[in-house]
């Protein structure tokens, strides 16, 4: 597993607090369908998801996801910050689209 | 043990709080998480089905030392077809459920997915979903 702090680049925003970017991850799960990540995504993805919204946060911390990509930089309000604060899981914002930031892992070797 | 929500229809900013009280209550009594997950999902799109579909309704979270016990009741207004219901894909949510991240017709199937025993009775007055985990599986490896 790979701590979370490794995905940042320029592109990638992080909205947390510095301590959540040590949360480890393996692999990502990407869906605008929150149902679908609770089915399928593995122990450990990064949810990565235009949905921009409290239950993007209930959802993994459900399923005890690391950390969330919310992508097209989809607004992201403060109490969905505080939210992951609290339950510890890494915020982050990016400018790409879904697909987008699954090729940009995968060409870095980070998926 | 026993507890109850109440679950407030199409309150999205409330959505959830059952089923996150339900976690924390479940790891401070040191369940495993393959069955803390397993409960936390069916959990979750149970609350969540009440708030999109009902009018309202409340829910139980029940434990003790041989299974755990789940039980959502809303005021209706019912599933119409609950083996239509049952299928994945197949969804009356509204285009706000949709934009929420919900609504995919994958409620049902997914608490079915999660669960040692499920049942589900509805006419237009009301729903109820119950749900039973065995803790038997506590001895599988997480």
């Amino acid at each position: 597993m790979r701590p979370i702090k490794d995905i940042l680049t320029n592109n990638y925003i992080c909205l947390t607090q510095d301590k959540t970017l040590n949360n480890l991850y393996q692999g990502c799960y990407a869906t605008d369908l929150l149902s679908a990540a609770i089915k399928s995504a593995d122990d450990h993805a990064i949810l990565i998801t235009l949905i921009s919204h409290d239950n993007t946060v209930g959802c993994a911390m459900m399923i005890d996801l690391p950390a969330i990509i919310i992508t097209e930089n989809r607004v992201v309000t403060k109490q969905m910050i505080d939210k992951c604060n609290e339950e510890g899981i890494c915020l982050i914002q990016t400018t790409f689209r879904n697909h987008e930031v699954i090729i940009d892992l995968y060409q870095r070797g980070l998926i | 043990m026993v507890k109850e929500y109440q679950i407030i229809a199409k309150n999205y900013d409330l959505a959830g709080r059952a089923s996150s009280d339900i976690k924390r209550t479940l790891k401070s009594l040191g369940i495993p998480w393959n069955l803390t997950k397993r409960v936390c999902a069916a959990s979750y799109e149970a609350e969540i089905n009440v708030v999109i579909h009902s009018v309202g309704g409340y829910a139980t979270f029940e434990i003790n030392d041989t299974y755990i016990l789940l039980d959502f009741f809303d005021d209706g207004p019912g599933i119409p077809d609950i083996e239509l219901a049952m299928l994945e894909g197949f969804s009356t949510a509204s285009e706000l459920d949709h934009a929420n991240g919900f609504g995919a017709g994958m409620g049902l199937p997914n608490m079915k997915r999660s669960v040692d025993e499920m049942k589900v009775e509805s006419d237009p007055f009301g729903t109820h979903v119950h749900l039973v985990f065995y803790r038997g599986e506590e001895h599988e490896t997480d």
